[in-house]
């Protein structure tokens, strides 16, 4: 009998297409599956029926912003075990200060290295597990 | 009178917020190239030849000097408008060098510059009390500047000592040096001065003013030594947090 590793989900939201597409490139090429939001509530919708192992949000979204769909899940019990990642333009510290507030679990600045978002992503992810 | 310092104000005003636009702006593009340039790279969209191996190589140099240029012009947007603060913790400064070193590892490898910790097991914790991310900004840029100006086979060291009620981190570089004439404008911002060209080594000559200014924030001193032909030593000297101090 082989053994298979479930592919852990990660949902991937960002409004800038070309950020989507690269990210979603070096994801996949590291193993996850990436499902893919545009904007705050396409981001709400998929995080609460596609059931993601781990969600990397933007913040300055279109219809809502990145801080309130943090809130949003982390203050929903059923959803609030999902790692989020912020990734954002973003730079001051008042920025990471309200992402921290709205209940993310890490904060990387664009622009970013690759390693430094993947490390991001192993530390919050649980370790993947063999599917018989 | 009012009104000319009215007038200036606005102008400065306008001339910050404008900085800040742009600085904000440019990151998203910013990513977007280095994070192609990376897939590249990393051959996950196929194989590359050495020459364009060597282009790479270049382009992903410039895109991290753009990258600094723009982060240190958003930093002294913040500085110049009054509104940095600093988020103080106690932490030991040994801690904070040995992860520094451990972030330009890479940079000194791909020159073979040898980079070292110079009194590292020697020491006992250092502490201070200050903005972790701020002084993380100065040495990532300091040490940067020494391995970008420091030839292949170079050397590179950071030694932490005490001095009474301060602690002064000293990080020296084999490099060609700075001449007297460059010296005296090293911290003047917007200056420009005359070392060789090496990649990523060039910017607007913001960032060794931005470093004096975040010391300086901490309560420290940043000073200079250096020669032609002779390397450069740049000293970081910073008050030991209260609760530590030897009496």
């Amino acid at each position: 009998m082989s053994n298979v590793i479930a592919k852990q989900r990660v949902l991937l939201v960002d409004d800038e297409p070309a950020i989507v597409e690269i990210l979603k490139m070096r994801l996949e090429h590291n193993g996850y599956e990436v499902i893919t939001a545009y904007d705050g509530q396409e981001a709400l919708e998929k995080a609460r029926t596609l059931a993601p192992s781990l969600i990397l949000l933007d913040i300055m979204l279109p219809k809502l912003d990145g801080y309130k769909v943090c809130k949003l899940l982390k203050f929903d019990e059923k959803y609030a075990h999902i790692p989020i990642i912020m990734q954002t333009a973003l730079a001051q510290p008042e920025d990471e200060k309200v992402a921290y507030e709205s209940g993310a679990d890490n904060y990387l600045i664009k622009p970013f290295e690759p390693a430094q978002l993947l490390d991001a992503i192993v530390a919050l992810l649980p370790k993947p597990v063999s599917v018989s | 009178m009012n009104a000319v310092k009215r007038d200036l104000d606005r102008e400065d005003g306008v001339k910050n917020a404008f900085m800040s636009v742009v600085s904000h702006e440019t990151q998203t593009p910013i990513t977007i190239i280095k994070e192609s340039l990376a897939l590249i790279r990393d051959e996950i969209v196929g194989p590359l030849t050495e020459k364009q191996q060597y282009l790479l190589q270049i382009a992903e140099d410039n895109v991290m000097r753009l990258s600094r240029l723009i982060a240190d012009m958003s930093d002294w947007v913040h500085l110049q408008s009054g509104d940095a603060s600093l988020q103080r913790v106690n932490f030991n400064l040994v801690f904070l060098m040995q992860q520094e070193i451990l972030k330009v590892k890479r940079m000194a490898e791909t020159k073979d510059i040898a980079l070292s910790f110079v009194n590292e097991n020697e020491l006992g914790p250092c502490f201070i009390s200050g903005d972790a991310m701020k002084l993380d900004q100065v040495f990532d840029h300091i040490l940067k500047n020494a391995l970008a100006y420091t030839d292949p086979k170079g050397v590179v060291t950071v030694d932490i000592q005490e001095r009474g009620c301060y602690f002064r981190v000293l990080i020296k570089d084999s490099g060609p040096g700075i001449s007297e004439q460059d010296l005296a404008k090293i911290f003047t911002p917007l200056e420009q001065f005359h070392r060789t060209y090496r990649p990523g080594s060039q910017g607007i000559g913001m960032g060794l003013a931005l470093c004096k200014k975040l010391v300086e924030l901490h309560g420290g001193l940043i000073d200079v030594n250096s020669k032609v032909g002779c390397g450069t030593e740049i000293a970081v000297t910073l008050p030991k947090s209260k609760g530590y101090i030897n009496v």
